[in-house]
């Protein structure tokens, strides 16, 4: 009987501990599958496949070999590509930032209406991609675009500005409609951001004769740094990737000059069925986002270091 | 005594041993009898339960996918009324409906295919086929299937133009395109100028119309334009209806194939409005309307909006005209249906009804007044009776013209004509010629018809067909 009870209640602490111990990890399971699944094994797969001629339903031959990414040596449009995917990330991202944090610091005053221009400001986050670049593409429109109508109305211009078809300024405009576009994420996670500093330490601020700017950069800016930090990152990381607005407004085109990677990509792989360079664009981007998220991440723990 | 016992016990057994075998025996006989009589019962049983299956199979609903792309809501709406007919004559097949818009037709239903997304049945256009064959997915028409649709009342020139693998139908042309010149009749009157009879003449008429400081121009095409739009112009300059001469080279490169784009280049740089690059069929029609531009090339179905916003009288249709090989040649191309293996005979033969009754004439004839070529006789003539699509129908009877079709064939050709825009775009804001772009054309086509021809002894690429 007291054996029976000992077993019994050494089984159990037994189970406790190992309930204890890898409880934590269980609850890992389902997110980490999830994970497997979606994430893991297709990057694991495109990896393989970067290395090969993958060509889809057919019996693959397994080797290992860098035509895929010798190739991108002397491919013009991808070198192209690589170009507009720099201008597309950092002009994007040198106006959507200030202009959201600037947007978020007004937000953030106590002005009249400020919850209307609140949800006002996040309208072109919630709108799709695609819709917007309807919007712009027709907005450009030289026959029956506002713009260009403006612009003669003004006899600014003689003839119509071929804002999508013209090599030196098409990307430049779809550029301003992704600006117009990103504004509210900025704007929203900075003023959660700014909201979550106390009063007090602006008020302890005035009283040692801080002005507006002081307060801003000596207050502000540095207690949303990790917010500033995670929002640039995120976003550097989705300008780079997205490719919806290009694909509505022009294609990529005119003969290329609008092509990012992420379209690239696309184009290669439905347009040249080559599925095996493709990846291998794909892996090079994952590697170049990889690096840059490193050292984000390492800029923002520098700060809480040194903080 | 006790061995009288004995012998008498012996004898006891004996017999009854003897018995009871000789009673088993008689027994095993009856049984014999009954098993026979309970097994040709149970087999009845089997052959009833047998028969009650398969009446029951013939109830159990088939699921049948069927693929559809779309770039109307007229267009679904009809598909979903004839789908509507089909169940309630057939209740034990229900066809699941799968739209894909048109514009990313090929991207998407593309990526169905390479996922293993395989429907039952597809509209597919002509240049899939190629991968399609080289995946082996397909199911091709049997004899007894095309004797069966010639029945139907089908036109022969659906059977011409239906995709063929090695003899056999694979899809089958249900919606053919074609490309004539739509323009704006009003504006032609305004400037005095009539229907152009030849490229100079189109050229020259474009011109005339074009007047860049009053926001007016000639001609516009779909964006830089597509092989759609020009291969018509290419095929008058060359002299014949294929790219490619009987040694399998590509012609784009000769002088009359450069000559030919230089042509187009020229109808663009000095007649078209220069955003137009990037165009899609909106921006396209909403310039046409707004009169600022006088021409453009496309199929039938643009014809009725642009009738309802402007009225018929200020809309006319006029052929490709003819270059300067005094020949004219048209680009057909079409949607066709095609059947996928399942691997489940019963879904198969649930496909093959439906594509049946998808190109009865009384399915064929419900398009309709939406002005699409149906490979139907009758359907078309109802389509056409308007002397407005007189042009569309005079190129579908092949008066005075030479049908002309991609080289589909190729695996090269996979793509081709969404690269060639890139190509087509470059040429026209001017960072390539039109020699070089007509090189790298042929660069690409010659090695991919000769190994073509290499490995199908007996193919003629000037008729594209074997000899």
């Amino acid at each position: 009987m007291y054996a029976e009870a000992f077993i019994a209640s050494a089984c159990g602490r037994v189970m406790m501990k190992i309930k204890k111990k890898y409880q934590p990890y269980m609850y890992f399971i389902p997110a980490f599958l999830f994970m497997g699944i979606f994430l893991i094994y297709p990057l694991f797969s495109q990896f393989i496949i970067a290395f090969q001629h993958y060509q889809p339903f057919k019996s693959m031959e397994i080797y290992f070999s860098f035509v895929n990414f010798k190739k991108m040596l002397t491919d013009e449009v991808l070198w192209l590509s690589i170009k507009n995917t720099l201008i597309w990330v950092g002009f994007s991202l040198l106006f959507q930032f200030p202009l959201g944090l600037g947007v978020a610091f007004l937000l953030n005053k106590k002005i009249k209406g400020r919850s209307f221009f609140r949800t006002i400001f996040v309208v072109p986050w919630a709108i799709s991609p695609f819709l917007i670049g309807l919007i712009f593409a027709w907005l450009y429109h030289g026959r029956v675009g506002i713009i260009n109508d403006v612009l003669l109305k003004l006899s600014l211009i003689k003839e119509p500005i071929a804002f999508l078809a013209d090599k030196n300024i098409a990307l430049a405009s779809i550029i301003v409609a992704n600006i117009w576009f990103g504004i509210p994420f900025f704007a929203v996670i900075l003023l959660a951001a700014m909201q979550s500093i106390p009063d007090e330490v602006y008020e302890a601020a005035s009283m040692d004769g801080a002005n507006q700017v002081d307060k801003f950069f000596g207050i502000t800016v540095p207690m949303i740094k990790p917010a500033m930090v995670n929002t640039l990152l995120l976003r550097t990381i989705w300008i780079f990737n997205f490719g919806e607005i290009i694909y509505v407004m022009t294609g990529g085109g005119p003969a290329h000059h609008t092509e990012i990677l992420s379209t690239y990509i696309m184009y290669v792989a439905y347009y040249e069925s080559n599925y095996g360079y493709a990846a291998a664009i794909a892996v090079m981007i994952s590697i170049f986002l990889l690096g840059y998220s490193i050292f984000m991440l390492r800029l923002l723990r520098s700060g809480e270091k040194h903080g | 005594m006790k061995k009288l016992l004995f012998w008498l016990l012996i004898v006891v057994l004996s017999v009854s041993m003897i018995a009871t075998f000789a009673l088993a025996g008689c027994k095993t006989e009856e049984a014999a009898a009954v098993e026979e009589e309970e097994e040709a019962a149970a087999v009845e049983e089997e052959e009833e339960a047998a028969a009650v299956e398969e009446v029951k199979e013939e109830a159990e609903e088939i699921a049948i996918r069927f693929v559809i792309k779309t770039w109307s809501k007229d267009q679904t709406d009809n598909y979903e009324l004839l789908i509507e007919k089909f169940e309630a004559d057939n209740p034990n097949i229900k066809i699941d409906l799968v739209i894909i818009p048109w514009g990313q037709e090929y991207e998407k239903f593309t990526s169905m295919i390479i996922s293993g997304d395989i429907p039952n049945v597809a509209e597919s256009v002509d240049s899939e086929v190629g991968l399609f064959d080289e995946l082996n997915i397909m199911l091709p028409l049997t004899d007894d299937q095309i004797s069966e649709l010639k029945g139907m009342g089908l036109d022969q020139s659906a059977f011409d133009v239906s995709t063929y693998v090695d003899g056999k139908i694979y899809n089958f042309s249900w919606l053919s395109w074609m490309y004539n010149i739509i323009y704006r009749k009003d504006l032609f009157q305004e400037a005095g100028i009539s229907v152009p009879k030849t490229t100079d003449e189109l050229l020259e008429a474009a011109q005339k119309l074009t007047n860049p400081s009053e926001g007016t121009y000639g001609f516009s095409w779909r964006g830089a334009g597509g092989l759609s739009t020009m291969m018509p112009i290419i095929l008058t300059y060359i002299g014949q209806a294929s790219w490619f001469d009987k040694d399998g080279n590509c012609l784009l490169d000769t002088p009359e194939g450069i000559a030919a784009l230089q042509w187009y280049y020229d109808l663009y740089k000095t007649a078209s409005p220069p955003e137009s690059t990037t165009w899609g069929y909106a921006e396209l029609i909403e310039a046409f309307w707004a009169g600022s531009t006088a021409m453009y090339a496309n199929t039938t179905e643009t014809v009725p909006p642009s009738i309802k916003k402007l009225g018929e009288d200020n809309i006319g249709v006029f052929k490709y005209p003819a270059g300067p090989s005094g020949k004219r040649f048209n680009l057909f191309s079409y949607l066709g249906y095609t059947r996928f293996k399942s691997g489940d005979t019963a879904k198969d033969e649930a496909g093959w009804k439906f594509l049946k009754y998808l190109l009865s004439e009384e399915s064929l004839a419900s398009w309709s007044g939406m002005s699409y070529a149906v490979p139907n006789a009758k359907a078309m003539d109802k389509i056409f009776e308007d002397e407005l699509y007189k042009p569309f129908k005079e190129e579908y009877a092949l008066i005075d013209v030479t049908p002309a079709f991609y080289p589909y064939f190729l695996p090269e050709w996979q793509g081709f004509e969404f690269r060639s825009t890139s190509d087509i775009e470059a040429m026209v804001i001017g960072e390539k010629t039109p020699a070089e772009i007509a090189k790298k054309w042929a660069d690409e086509f010659t090695p991919a018809m000769k190994n073509f021809m290499e490995n199908n002894t007996g193919f003629n690429p000037v008729t594209q067909k074997m000899e």
